[in-house]
């Protein structure tokens, strides 16, 4: 009988490494490639969705979001398949990028679901080292209201002196990089800055809307437990710029989904955005 | 209701059992140290496949708020004093099953966290996987103690 449980036990785990051994590398998700450090659990998932009640968006509002994103005017329209479009371009090693992963991931929630949403961390080099993050690369989004495109163009791995290449932009997606994220769509001071996200050809982000310092050296259980916690920098910092991506997203969808775009709260800050 | 057993455990049984026991203590109080205070602290390649911080800050380094760490540690310490020789002696079926059943539902836990090291990861964790190979042994010298109680 203990020979038998022992065999068993074995052959599992020879299973599981030799299964592993002899795989092909996923292309995408982050399992498998040499950027993200995985696929984020159900639970992580969880946290940032279901986890996070509308009483909680209501409670901290705009909290410290600054700058909150920037009307443009004059763009056309980002649109997909008919859908507006928002569009995110960062890279892994980006501390900033890193930062504002948090919100942009709570804020799409609200409208729809991620599939092989990815875990990664910002470098350990770079100031705000080792910030505990999602990544865009490889994951996919689904909304009936928009179309979410997430580029993370380097990964957080040094070749040579160099981050590793990881998304490729098309010629129209770098179109509008070289357009929109310059001069005079957003301040010549950060002209090519990371992240960049259009919102549907209307609103601008470029660099974190909160300060990075308050995911500093805190993991990824410290940091959605802190999101919970209305009262907490991290809270403030990414439930409040979340809330602001959000009523930049509901301009975008024609206020739809009533029940997250419909609140006060959110109307409120429309009417921020778009006074400038 | 089982016959109750007559037969003993060679003496080294319990005795490299429990040593085990103690070398699993060790290394899950250095993981859960490292998760309260800073993956820094793991003295492990970060880069490749190994890569104890990867592993030990991921999304999957806890259960519904507990650390995998801690629970390792709890788990240790629970298997103390089934695993000493006072307690080996001892011929209750409820004790030797109830070790068994302990050990068995480490090794559970040990599939979960190698499947999630090779497949979710990407990363293996070098003190993780001390804890693997301790909680295996266990369980082998725990299944073949028992064998030897019931099946004498």
């Amino acid at each position: 009988m203990a020979m038998w449980a022992i065999g068993i036990v074995v052959v599992v785990v020879v299973f599981l490494v030799l299964a592993k051994a002899v795989s092909k590398p996923s292309t995408g998700g982050g399992s498998g490639s040499n950027s993200t450090d995985g696929v984020a659990s159900a639970d992580l998932i969880a946290k940032v969705s279901t986890g996070l009640s509308a009483d909680l968006f209501n409670t901290v509002g705009a909290g410290s979001a600054n700058p909150l994103p920037k009307p443009i005017s004059g763009a056309p329209a980002l649109t997909q398949n008919g859908k507006p479009e928002v569009f995110y371009a960062g890279a892994e090693y980006c501390p900033y990028c890193a930062t504002q992963r948090w919100p942009m991931v709570i804020a799409l929630m609200r409208f729809g679901t991620f599939s092989g949403l990815g875990t990664t961390h910002s470098s350990t080099t770079d100031v705000f080292p080792n910030t505990q993050t999602f990544s865009f690369h490889g994951a996919a989004y689904t909304s009936q209201y928009l179309n979410f495109t997430g580029l993370e163009l380097q990964s957080n791995q040094l070749q040579g002196t160099a981050y590793a290449a990881l998304d490729t932009p098309t010629a129209e997606q770098q179109s509008l990089i070289s357009t929109y994220n310059a001069a005079p769509y957003v301040s010549a001071d950060s002209a090519g800055a990371i992240p960049f996200i259009d919102f549907g050809g209307k609103f601008l982000i470029s660099g974190s809307t909160y300060n990075p310092s308050v995911l500093q050296g805190k993991s990824y259980d410290q940091i959605t437990s802190a999101l919970t916690d209305p009262t907490s920098d991290i809270s403030k910092g990414a439930i409040g710029s979340a809330n602001a991506i959000t009523a930049a997203i509901c301009t975008l969808t024609g206020n739809q989904p009533a029940n997250v775009c419909g609140t006060d709260m959110i109307k409120g800050l429309q009417a921020k955005l778009t006074s400038g | 209701m089982p016959e109750t057993p007559t037969a003993n455990v060679p003496k080294w049984l319990p005795l490299v059992a429990t040593v085990l026991v103690l070398a699993g203590i060790a290394v899950a109080t250095y993981l859960t140290i490292a998760h309260y205070t800073t993956p820094t602290v793991l003295a492990c390649p970060d880069r490749g496949l190994i890569n104890c911080g990867k592993v030990t800050t991921s999304s999957y380094s806890s259960i519904l708020g507990v650390p995998l760490a801690l629970l390792g540690l709890l788990f240790f310490i629970g298997m103390l004093p089934l695993q000493l020789p006072v307690v080996w002696r001892m011929k209750q079926p409820l004790v030797i099953w109830g070790r068994l059943a302990f050990a068995a539902s480490g090794v559970l836990m040990i599939f979960w966290l190698i499947y999630v090291e090779l497949y979710k990861l990407n990363a293996i964790c070098l003190y993780c996987t001390a804890v693997h190979v301790i909680t295996l042994g266990l369980f082998a010298l725990t299944a073949i103690g028992t064998a030897i109680l019931t099946e004498a």
